[in-house]
């Protein structure tokens, strides 16, 4: 089967499936049933992961695709190149590890098949040569996974709302921008700019659109917060520097660079005064996750090349802190906050997430302040908007570090019964996610070059 | 007896056509807004999908035009169908205001400030020259006042509310806003098929949300 065709039918296929066993008439449904959804999920998906790596073209073939991988319709050639491939293989890989983390915390009874109907149309933006369609791809694929977040979590629903508006509400604008481009003409082009920056801003939840992140984090499961805000936002990244890629003259527009970094310096402000006010652990998780989200903005006003190298290293630490994030507070709250390992998991998490030295995330975030210094003010000039990411920066590991003193807080006397230690195989993996992390914050080279890589496939 | 084709429907229409259905789906649109029953807004969207058909027509091939009006029909329909379920569940806790013998939303009053405040933006940029429409020739001097007054008014629905219907009907207004502009600069088959599909996605997202808010009693589930 053509690998086009496999990305955009598989997932529905699956989805269908995996409803279809949710459905079976057994009486007293048991967790068994659910676990049964998930474990199918991650067997097909699994399976399709390690097919493809075994069939994956090689970065250096050539054009055109082998057949295999491209399908054409009514002279439309949809394909996947191999720097394609690359990130969809991160994003099965990522939506996997997911599944298993809802095999041992259930996120909500349509958190898979919602994630597998949403990756077709993720795939088909991916896929399709054609702007609008990439469009509804990106932003109808988003919608449904937040439909699929809201699933059984009343209490989700606003920021679920505010989040699938703001998706819906980026398609038409995302639709102009491809009419007022294609026409050529100087104005429209600038017009067509200030659009994309608008659009960039509603997808990615800049500021002044960031109302739904924090609200997000908080009501709904983290599986969902791990998979619109990596995943999704892996895919949006995809989509946006391929569109810049190939239409070069959008960044020519003075304003869309300069408005861009200061709404990313504006997102990253807002989470860092987020963070100072932050009493729960989620609420903080949250403010930093904005904090990040405005540097990944920064990345999309810097030439495709450099931006996109630069992106993937950001968004490769968004998706392991996230993850280690999703163990570690998943745990704290079952034990009441006490588990030293999983508090330990959550602090580092977060310490990668604001980019700080001797973590895994401090290599993005030094290109990302020494690129900005040298477009805003020369090389040697420090620009107002470096000193105000680090001050976000600072308010960040300042929010940090005052929840964790709430933490360690003594307690008043309670007559709750003393937690049981964790078992050995829990404090065994947790001490090996540790390490992993620790290993990449002494080795960062190891992440940064990988991100080149992956953007070096791009050309 | 024969049934009317769509040119003799809108030769019935004839006197609507142009600025006075500008006017008249901005008027539709307050109406959404301001509602405060579900009959009301659903009325209300009716009419404003049947106007927006007589401004579509003025652009696109009246039979294509046609398309866009079933497929707003059909999100009447998706919003009865879910307006209908909702009123069979519990209502969350809403604060209300007195007035007589009437019970009215407390939030009322911010609608009927915002509102007006909203229509004299929007009065002000379709008459500014600054602000006309690109591509948009003088003949069609009222689109901008359709464009506009949806835009804006959708926008402000969805600004002002947490609530998913009210909130969903805002969005509809932004979307059908922007399909008058949109049908106008692409008329291709292509485009008017995505736009009409986004519309009747919008309703379903729309529907989904609404119904997520008030889950199911027991006995239901």
């Amino acid at each position: 089967m053509r690998l086009p065709v496999l990305l955009l039918l598989w997932p529905l296929l699956l989805a269908c499936l995996v409803q279809a066993i949710g459905w079976l008439p057994i009486p007293h449904r048991s967790r068994w049933l659910n676990r049964s959804q998930v474990a199918t999920a991650i067997a097909a998906v699994g399976t399709l992961w390690v097919w493809w790596r075994l069939t994956a073209v090689s970065p250096a073939a050539s054009l055109p695709m082998p057949t295999t991988h491209a399908l054409t319709i009514s002279s439309t050639t949809l394909a996947l190149l191999p720097s394609g491939q690359a990130l969809w293989q991160i994003i099965y890989a990522l939506v996997t590890l997911l599944f298993v983390a809802a095999l041992i915390w259930p996120q909500g009874e349509q958190f898979v098949t919602g994630t597998l109907v949403a990756l077709s149309p993720l795939a088909l933006a991916q896929l399709v040569p054609i702007l609008p369609l990439q469009a509804v791809g990106i932003c109808g694929g988003l919608a449904l996974l937040g439909l699929a977040a809201q699933d059984g979590h009343a209490e989700a629903t606003s920021a679920v709302m505010r989040f699938v508006l703001l998706m819906l509400l980026a398609l038409p604008i995302l639709l102009l921008v491809g009419w007022y481009e294609s026409s050529g003409d100087a104005t429209q082009l600038a017009l067509a700019a200030r659009l994309l920056l608008l659009a960039m801003l509603l997808l990615l939840g800049g500021f002044p659109f960031f109302i739904w992140v924090s609200r997000l984090v908080v009501d709904a499961p983290l599986g969902v917060t791990v998979l619109l805000l990596g995943v999704g936002q892996t895919a949006v990244f995809a989509f946006l520097f391929q569109l810049l890629t190939l239409n070069p003259a959008l960044l020519a527009d003075g304003t869309f660079g300069q408005l861009g970094r200061w709404c990313g310096v504006a997102t990253a402000l807002v989470g860092g005064v987020l963070a100072l006010t932050a009493v729960y652990p989620r609420r903080l998780l949250g403010a930093l996750l904005l904090i990040d989200i405005g540097f990944g903005l920064i990345t999309l006003t810097f030439p495709p090349a450099i931006g996109w190298e630069t992106a993937l290293a950001l968004l490769l630490v968004r998706l392991l802190s996230l993850l280690l994030a999703l163990v570690g507070l998943n745990l704290l709250e079952a034990n009441q906050g006490r588990s030293p390992f999983a508090l330990l998991l959550f602090v580092y998490s977060c310490l990668a997430l604001l980019g700080l030295p001797l973590t895994v995330g401090f290599g993005g975030r030094w290109v990302i302040l020494a690129l900005v210094a040298e477009v805003v003010g020369g090389e040697t000039a420090v620009s107002w908007q470096t000193i105000l990411l680090l001050l976000a920066t600072a308010m960040g590991t300042y929010g940090l570090f005052r929840l964790l003193a709430l933490f360690f807080a003594p307690q008043p006397h309670t007559d709750t019964p003393a937690q049981p230690p964790e078992p050995l195989w829990l404090r065994g993996l947790l001490a090996l996610l540790l390490l992993i992390g620790l290993w990449l914050a002494a080795f960062p080279q190891a992440l940064l070059s990988y991100a080149h890589n992956l953007a070096a496939l791009f050309g | 007896m024969t049934i009317p084709t769509i040119f003799e429907w809108l030769a019935r229409f004839g006197a609507l056509r142009g600025e006075p259905a500008a006017y008249l789906v901005v008027l539709t649109a307050v109406i959404i807004l301001i509602a405060w029953d579900w009959r009301a807004s659903l009325a209300g969207l009716l009419v404003h999908h049947l106007l927006a058909w007589l401004l579509l027509a003025d652009m696109l091939d009246p039979r294509l035009a046609t398309v866009k009006l079933v497929a707003g029909l059909f999100v009447c329909l998706i919003f009865y169908w879910t307006a209908r379920q909702l009123q069979q569940r519990p209502k969350p806790a809403e604060q209300r205001l007195r007035l007589g013998r009437l019970w009215l939303p407390a939030s009322l009053p911010r609608r009927l400030i915002l509102t007006p405040l909203m229509l004299l933006l929007v009065l002000w940029l379709a008459q500014n020259p600054a602000y006309a429409l690109p591509g948009v020739p003088e003949s069609l001097g009222y689109l901008p006042l359709a464009v506009y007054g949806l835009a804006g008014l959708g926008l402000l629905g969805m600004a002002k509310t947490t609530d998913p219907w009210q909130a969903g009907l805002g969005l509809l207004l932004f979307l059908t806003g922007f399909d008058l502009f949109y049908s106008y600069l692409d008329h291709s088959a292509l485009a008017l098929a995505l736009l009409a599909i986004i519309q009747l996605l919008a309703a379903v997202a729309i529907a989904y949300l609404a119904q997520g808010q008030r889950p199911l009693t027991a006995v239901e589930a």
